[in-house]
């Protein structure tokens, strides 16, 4: 067996320990930050978690099926200008009312056919979903099938998102342009958004998705197509010979990572600033996303939503303490983790660990280290 | 047609200064396989050297500081990059995702460096007076700053043809990019190919970002707005080949004119991106090939 | 009145041959430009490569003040127009005094411009807001400034009581030679604000926001 697949079965008194993580964080989330954050910050930490979201998506995909996405920026704006559309629809009491942009610019007379089937919130919940999972597999059958990989794959991820941002930006009569969608005075289940009360059942709900994510990402892991997507980024070629077809399995993980980019998107126009506009989703923002995870360890799930969360948390503290230190921060701290600590916040903690137990191998989820294809 | 025409000399005028900053990307990207994020802010200060000798050299010697820029930010943008390769890069060969990241990461400090050192407002660099105005010939009017642009991006491919084609150091280039262990076993001291490569690769960001100086004012975002249509023209154009970056940088540029004048300017570049992937969907190694980047 | 294009540009862009092109084919009379800050230098330059000078295209912009147009260069955009609420040529004792301070402070080629006026008036305000609550506390300071008065360089500015906006002046402007704008219009004093569209007959239907 390879030394990868082993270290995908943990000993058991590594399971135990994993499991007893993962319900202290869980209480550390649902019960102790409710109850010791201000609501501003409870506020903002629910965006925190749905970031957390994406960066499972790219630490799926990046970490464990060596594709750099430095696109998801798009797939996260995907789903939230979906779910934004309702809310702007609802807070105007529904269609054929017009959102109150499109009145405020005078520029449409009746609801244009995009928006119409917005008003449902069915809809609008799986379009969130469907719409960033279907477009990644299209483009990526296409992509993959003319074997196009490693740095010139991050490129056009990097160029479709630079070009969604454009599309958005130019469409003010349709989608508000470079200003957005903002939904704060609107509401979704019949909670309002800009309630205090309503917002910390909103941010369990973000906690929730959260959680249900990162096991349903775990198992991907676990299973057999996980050991197959480590295997095609460690040696595509070796895959392919054997009679698999790497573009699936590729697909695959992309699909997902664009289907979790969404649902994150979803989440965080019901939380945090309550708005989604062309300044979250263009270049900027999807390789920031990509800091996250590869501060947290790329391959690690548990990694990617530590640093979300992490980074972002210091991006708030050092940007409102010293604004004009913070680029300097985040790029040294990017080429600090990238070129000397590719393993992450993931790698220090199974180091810890090692040292701590003094025993070579117990229960280490991610020692499988990340091995860079050629170009 | 009057219309066409105009936005057809757009077309070549927006494919020079791609064919300019995407020359230095694919001795960079063709040799190494480094793909450089901070090859943008290595145009940026391009263009704060020609506002810095502006400033020096004053007012009243306009031209005299346009063209010394030239060669002074080619030094100057070289050794950025070869400081970056001889600290940074040189560790993450073999790593290309890595060192995408790494150099993104410098181009963050390089922007903020920027921010502080020249303000966060945009800066002036005063055109001299022969590059104000333009001509009108059969319904076009050529700008004089967009000409000498384009002349400047067909001078500066002519003299990398030479570099490349005829001189030792860049049959020495071409050896290392066809095959780097081979190269070195045949006596070719590769490190130092490569840092020469480097050098000259973001050398000409530098000349890139002082042309640039002419059409806008310089700010620290300036290789941003640049930088991803340059990457694109080098995967369209194929690694390492002089010609198809040529191709490739004046096709992208008519057809995001033409795309973002029949539709819209925001349209435009969604357009250019579909035309992209279809297009690698017959070549994926681009338009003059290579090897297979499936079995690299 | 037909508008004949309406075009939009990501923040920060410099490339902006294709929108002078189209401007160009659309043979109009005037452009309403909205773009802000530094994009305006790109757009002026590549104009005036297009051949259209003030003379030939009048361009209203809204983002353009004594500051862009130093950037810009003064003779590529004299003769355009430009709306705010201060210049530095406003008359009156208060403002002379700004800008002989400002000039002093920053240097004498520095001009003062709408938005380098509205930060030092609001500094102002909050301060004397502050002195009249007798404390920083920011509902205190909110209710002393209701109805506060100051002597701004754009004249007398008075904050509203029912949405802290404060009253101004609205003037439009032409770009002289020198790089500084001449008032050419402007309203019978100062204007009472409205945030929330109440006296636009267009703005009638909206639903009030319930937060």
């Amino acid at each position: 067996m390879s030394q990868f697949a082993k270290s995908f079965l943990p000993s058991t008194r590594g399971e135990w320990s994993s499991r007893a993580t993962f319900v202290g964080v869980a209480i550390l989330f649902l019960f102790v930050f409710p109850a010791w954050l201000s609501d501003s910050r409870l506020d903002l930490m629910s965006s925190y978690v749905a970031y957390a979201i994406v960066a499972l998506g790219i630490a799926i995909a990046w970490g464990n099926g060596g594709m750099l996405v430095l696109g998801q920026g798009l797939f996260f704006g995907l789903g939230a200008y979906c779910v934004a559309m309702y809310l702007a629809l609802v807070e105007v009491g529904g269609a054929p009312n017009l959102p109150q942009f499109m009145t405020l610019l005078g520029s449409q007379e009746t609801l244009p056919a995009l928006w119409k089937p917005f008003n449902n919130l069915w809809f609008a919940l799986s379009a969130a979903v469907i719409v960033p999972v279907a477009l990644a597999a299209t483009l990526g059958t296409l992509i993959f099938r003319s074997r196009i990989r490693g740095p010139y794959f991050a490129i056009l991820t990097q160029a479709l998102a630079g070009a969604f941002g454009i599309l958005l930006i130019g469409n003010i009569t349709l989608i508000n342009g470079t200003n957005g969608i903002t939904t704060s005075f609107s509401e979704i289940f019949g909670l309002k958004l800009a309630e205090p009360e309503d917002q910390k059942v909103l941010y369990t709900i973000c906690v929730i998705a959260l959680g249900v994510a990162f096991l349903l990402s775990r198992q991907m892991l676990k299973s057999r197509y996980g050991r197959l997507l480590l295997a095609v980024r460690d040696a595509e070629d070796r895959v392919r010979f054997l009679g698999y077809s790497a573009t699936k399995i590729k697909v695959i993980a992309f699909a997902t990572s664009a289907g979790l980019a969404g649902v994150a998107g979803a989440l965080f126009v019901l939380v945090g600033p309550k708005i989604i506009s062309p300044a979250s989703v263009g270049i900027i923002p999807s390789i920031t996303m990509v800091v996250w995870v590869a501060v947290g360890g790329r391959a690690s799930l548990a990694g990617a939503i530590a640093g979300a969360i992490l980074v972002n948390t210091a991006e708030f503290e050092i940007s409102s303490a010293a604004p004009e230190y913070w680029l300097y921060f985040q790029g040294a701290l990017f080429i600090g983790v990238v070129a000397f600590a590719p393993q992450g916040l993931a790698g220090a903690a199974t180091w810890l660990k090692s040292k701590i137990t003094s025993r070579g191998d117990s229960g280490a989820t991610s020692t499988a280290k990340p091995v860079e294809e050629a170009a | 047609m009057e219309a066409i025409l105009n936005q057809l000399f757009a077309g070549v005028s927006y494919g020079s200064i791609l064919l300019l900053i995407a020359l230095g990307l694919t001795f960079t990207f063709g040799q190494m396989g480094v793909i450089n994020m901070a090859h943008g802010e290595f145009i940026m200060f391009g263009a704060y050297t020609t506002y810095v000798l502006q400033e020096v050299l004053g007012k009243d010697q306009i031209t005299y500081a346009f063209l010394l820029s030239l060669p002074i930010a080619l030094v100057v943008a070289g050794a950025m990059g070869l400081l970056l390769e001889i600290t940074l890069i040189k560790r993450l060969y073999g790593r290309p995702l890595d060192t995408l990241l790494v150099t993104w990461g410098v181009a963050l400090v390089l922007q903020q460096l920027a921010r502080d050192i020249f303000g966060a407002n945009n800066v002036e660099v005063v055109s001299p007076s022969w590059l104000d105005g333009g001509i009108t010939i059969a319904g076009v009017d050529m700008a004089y700053n967009r000409l000498f642009i384009i002349g400047l991006s067909l001078a500066i491919t002519a003299a990398a043809w030479v570099v490349v084609g005829k001189l030792k150091q860049g049959r020495r280039m071409r050896a290392v990019m066809q095959n780097r262990q081979l190269a070195g076993a045949s006596g070719i001291n590769t490190p130092s190919v490569d840092r020469r490569t480097f050098f000259l690769g973001s050398g000409l960001a530098g000349v890139a970002g002082v042309a640039i100086t002419q059409l806008g004012s310089v700010g620290p975002n300036l290789g941003t707005n640049y930088i991803i249509d340059a990457f694109l023209v080098v995967i369209v154009g194929g690694l390492g080949h002089l010609r198809g970056a040529v191709i490739a940088a004046l096709s992208l540029g008519i057809l995001n004119s033409l795309a973002e004048y029949w539709s819209s300017a925001s349209l435009g570049k969604v357009i250019v991106f579909l035309a992209i992937v279809v297009f690698l969907q017959f070549r994926p190694e681009g338009i003059v090939a290579s090897e297979s980047r499936g079995l690299a | 009145m037909e508008i004949t294009g309406e075009e939009y540009a990501p923040l920060g862009s410099t490339e902006f041959s294709t929108i002078v092109n189209k401007v160009k084919a659309s043979d109009s009379d005037a452009v309403f430009n909205t773009l802000n800050g530094d994009s305006n230098v790109a757009f002026f330059k590549q104009l005036d490569g297009a051949g259209l000078p003030s003379s030939k295209l009048p361009i209203v912009s809204v983002s353009i003040a004594e500051d862009e147009v130093r950037a810009i260069g003064a003779d590529k955009v004299k003769g355009q127009i430009v709306a705010w609420n201060y210049y530095q040529t406003t008359p009156g004792a208060a403002n002379e005094k700004f800008v002989k301070a400002y000039k002093a402070a920053y240097g004498d080629d520095r001009v003062t411009d709408d938005p380098i006026e509205a930060a030092y008036v609001a500094v102002y305000l909050w301060a004397a807001a502050v002195e009249k609550a007798g404390t920083t506390d920011v509902e205190k300071v909110k209710e002393a400034s209701k109805g506060l008065e100051f002597d701004a360089p754009e004249g007398k500015v008075v904050v509203d009581g029912e949405n802290q906006h404060i009253t101004k002046t609205a003037r439009i402007g032409v770009i002289n030679e020198e790089g500084l704008i001449d008032t050419v219009w402007e309203s019978d004093g100062p204007i009472k604000p409205d945030p929330f569209l109440e006296t636009y007959p267009w703005a009638k239907g909206m639903k009030p926001v319930d937060g």
